[in-house]
């Protein structure tokens, strides 16, 4: 397809009379035009964002960043600590103990689960698999260690 | 008596050959600058469409390549690479989403994630009215239906041939015109009720 056959189909399409025609082709053509240079701009550096984040993992603005998520999971963890060590319960000192270090959740790993069910998802597609889209199990993989309902 | 064989072959579908060459060849870079070249604007405008958001746009699309980069060797061929690439950039969108409703979750959005269809529009330098249109434009298409609209963008903004739409979509020719031709009723019908209209018209009628 090219740009002139897309907007001479666009024109067959537009039964109205002609000026009407020349009108709405037009808008439509201009607005294209700017949305076209404005996807020029936007992806200009791309193959050198591409190349760069291949060599140094990533160069995107720290949008994704799971710190605060992290920091809940934290808060979490603490509250299981807290429940474990001064709950009800009456354990020896040892037990209490080792149950601390089996309770203890792996924040640092939130941002490598993230990044491990992305790359999952794209094996997945690239496998031929109708199982592409992400579902509510794989959301449950990255919260379900602290019973989270979203 | 020998015959000359013709292989029709699209633009995308030469491209795509030439990478997967490129990388039985053992050119992984070569391959790998060819498809983040030649898919960009593909997967960008995607993007952005689904994200209504520049800059979350270009980090979805810088993404949609990383990955793409790292896994086209195990690529199947099930499908097209331009399907196969609209797959991943759809679900990366998705994912962000879902991302943004955990941290939402939390309590922890920005106005950062919050959407900007305005600064989606075209560049600062460009005329105000032609931004107001853009604006527009991006109103008229939300009220479309979606497979109409989805229709419209990737025949009319992405100049995709149905083939290839119906190859990515899974739906057949004969339906993808039929939501282009209404696609365009539809927006010619909204256009005409314009102010854009009316100033176009004035205009052109005094010239």
């Amino acid at each position: 397809m090219t740009p002139n056959e897309t907007q001479n189909e666009l024109r067959d399409q537009l039964s109205q009379s002609q000026a009407e025609a020349d009108a709405v082709a037009s808008l439509l053509a201009s607005h294209k035009s700017r949305r076209d240079a404005s996807i020029d701009s936007a992806t200009m550096s791309m193959s050198t964002r591409v190349h760069h984040a291949l060599t140094q993992q990533t160069v995107s603005r720290p949008r994704f960043g799971f710190v605060p998520v992290a920091s809940a999971l934290s808060l979490a963890t603490a509250a299981v600590v807290l429940f474990l060590s001064f709950g009800p319960t009456e354990r020896p000192l040892t037990h209490a103990a080792d149950t601390l270090v089996d309770a203890r959740v792996d924040v640092s790993s939130a941002p490598s689960d993230v990044d491990g069910l992305a790359d999952e998802l794209v094996r997945r597609n690239s496998a031929g698999s109708d199982a592409w889209t992400i579902t509510e199990a794989d959301v449950d993989r990255l919260l379900g260690e602290v019973d989270l309902e979203l | 008596m020998l015959h000359a064989v013709t292989i029709h072959m699209t633009d995308s579908e030469g491209i795509e050959a030439e990478i997967l060459q490129a990388l039985r060849a053992g050119e992984r870079d070569r391959a790998i600058t060819t498809l983040v070249r030649r898919y960009q604007r593909f997967v960008y405008s995607i993007a952005l469409r689904q994200m209504n958001h520049v800059e979350d746009a270009q980090d979805i699309t810088q993404e949609v390549l990383l990955r793409a980069a790292r896994f086209i060797d195990g690529f199947g061929q099930q499908s097209s690479l331009q399907t196969w690439l609209y797959r991943i950039t759809i679900n990366q969108c998705r994912s962000e989403f879902r991302r943004r409703r955990i941290k939402s979750f939390f309590g922890i959005g920005n106005d950062e994630d919050q959407i900007d269809v305005a600064s989606s529009g075209p560049l600062p330098s460009q005329h105000a009215e032609g931004r107001d249109f853009d604006d527009y434009m991006q109103r008229v298409l939300a009220k479309l239906p979606p497979k109409q609209r989805e229709t419209f963008c990737l025949r009319f903004y992405d100049e995709l041939s149905y083939e290839q739409i119906s190859a990515i979509t899974g739906t057949s020719q004969g339906a993808l015109k039929a939501n282009y031709h209404w696609a365009v009723k539809k927006i010619a019908e909204h256009l005409k009720q314009s102010e854009f209209y009316a100033h176009w018209s004035t205009s052109h009628d005094a010239e």
